[in-house]
């Protein structure tokens, strides 16, 4: 299982004990996110709808790319890659 | 909360959640709390001294039911939501509109797709009511303007099988057993959003409320009236007259008097703000046969702004109190006789609570 780093944006670190990120194994997206949220369901449900999608205004990004235009949740993860959580701009 | 005369207030606002408690110099305010969320609604189980529970919403974060233990100090989020099974509805869960605590301990929850959930685990899991969720009669309902909420929760603090809930857009129902099944309580409203004018359900209901020391006396403000029940909602009078407008979302009660209840009349769905642009809370002492405007201390003109649904609440010490959409919250300590602020310019309000039990 490939060793990732997930980082947590301000609003969120309150559910993630204050971390800015956090280093979990995973092997895609999906799976990133179930391990950081294993311990942290609070953090997980505000990343995830009830139907396991991501929130129509959270983007998450491995390395440049958003997610969203690669294959989502189930976007493959390599050795080292770096996940960022990041709201989008939404609104005004 | 509370070191001065009378309740502490819990605020709802768009973007936290504010506690004004009374002292020597008129309100001291806290907050936010839960910033950044629309507290929609928050509940006081009245067995369950200084808990206070709290439905927020972010339209990033989603909805989700915070609590605290300390009478609002603190508050800590809640692992699980009522939510409708992936798949049955267009989403499980758009947003929390209300909390309701039963005599014992049990909570109720009201969301938008429309539905009624229970707990009896401190809102650690939450089941559906599935004898109104999957009521034959939902296809009648629909989404009003504001959503497709179920609000209103109301149980008899005499025999808690006797519930009542309300759903915007699709009408007031009442269960007998528990929950266990549901009749529409309907008749007598005219729908003006359905073509038939009595129809049995689909009722676009902003509010409605329970007297809780005569729960068979029910009212209903509705986007098109004001209506009375005195059997429990199986029959309902219109009480319209005498309102300036026949719009609004607000309605209360005075705890000890059947007969006494409170509104905030609108001029209609079009322009959904208080009639003339003059902030006045009308009030009937003989159960809406007449009105009477109660608005000493409240701007008389230039006031564009509106009373949401939960944003009226009542104490048993002739306590009324109420925010605007422009962030103003009153208060009155003389049955809405005079009216003073509270605080101002707050983000707009959603809800307000007078906790009559506070710590």
């Amino acid at each position: 299982m490939n060793q990732v780093t997930v980082q947590i944006p301000a609003p969120l670190r309150s559910f993630a004990d204050g971390a800015t990120e956090l280093g979990v194994p995973a092997a895609t997206v999906g799976e990133a996110l179930a391990q950081v949220g294993e311990q942290r369901p609070a953090l997980l449900a505000r990343i995830l709808t009830p139907e396991g999608e991501l929130r129509p205004y959270v983007n998450v990004f491995v390395g440049e790319r958003n997610v969203r235009r690669l294959d989502g949740l189930r976007t493959p993860l390599a050795q080292g890659d770096v996940m960022a959580i990041i709201p989008a701009v939404a609104g005004g | 909360m509370s070191t001065g005369d009378g309740p502490a207030l819990l605020i709802g606002t768009e973007k936290g959640l504010f506690i004004a408690a009374p002292d020597a110099a008129g309100w001291r305010l806290d907050g936010p709390h839960i910033a950044g969320y629309e507290i929609i609604h928050t509940c006081a189980p009245p067995d369950e001294p200084g808990v206070l529970y709290a439905a927020a919403s972010h339209k990033i974060w989603g909805s989700h039911i915070y609590r605290s233990e300390d009478g609002g100090r603190t508050w800590a989020t809640l692992p699980a939501a009522p939510q409708h099974a992936p798949g049955t509805h267009r989403t499980a869960l758009e947003a929390i509109w209300y909390l309701a605590a039963a005599p014992g301990g049990r909570l109720y929850a009201g969301i938008d797709p429309a539905g009624l959930f229970v707990s009896d685990d401190r809102a650690a899991s939450w089941q559906a009511v599935t004898g109104l969720n999957e009521h034959p009669t939902r296809d009648t309902w629909e989404p009003a303007r504001g959503g497709f909420s179920l609000h209103s929760i109301y149980i008899d603090p005499n025999d808690p099988a006797r519930l009542w809930a309300a759903i915007s857009a699709g009408g007031v129902y009442r269960s007998e057993d528990g929950g266990a099944s549901w009749t529409p309580a309907n008749h007598g409203v005219r729908a003006e959003n359905l073509p038939t004018p009595y129809p049995e359900s689909g009722h676009n209901v902003h509010r409605l409320v329970m007297h809780p020391a005569r729960p068979d006396r029910l009212y209903r403000q509705c986007y098109h009236g004001t209506w009375r029940s005195d059997d429990g909602g199986r029959h309902w009078i219109e009480i319209t007259a005498g309102l300036p407008g026949n719009f609004g979302y607000a309605i209360a009660v005075d705890p000890r008097d059947p007969g006494t209840v409170f509104q905030v009349p609108e001029s209609d769905s079009h322009m959904r703000a208080v009639v003339d642009g003059q902030l006045r809370v009308y009030c009937s002492r003989d159960a809406g046969a007449t009105w009477e405007s109660r608005s000493r201390g409240l701007p008389s003109a230039h006031a564009w702004i509106t009373v949401l649904r939960e944003a009226l609440d009542t104490d048993d010490a002739d306590g009324v109190f109420f925010g605007t959409s422009g962030g103003h919250v009153f208060a009155s300590r003389d049955g809405a006789g005079t009216w003073a602020l509270v605080a101002g310019f707050l983000p707009r309000v959603l809800s307000v609570k007078a906790l009559r039990e506070h710590t």
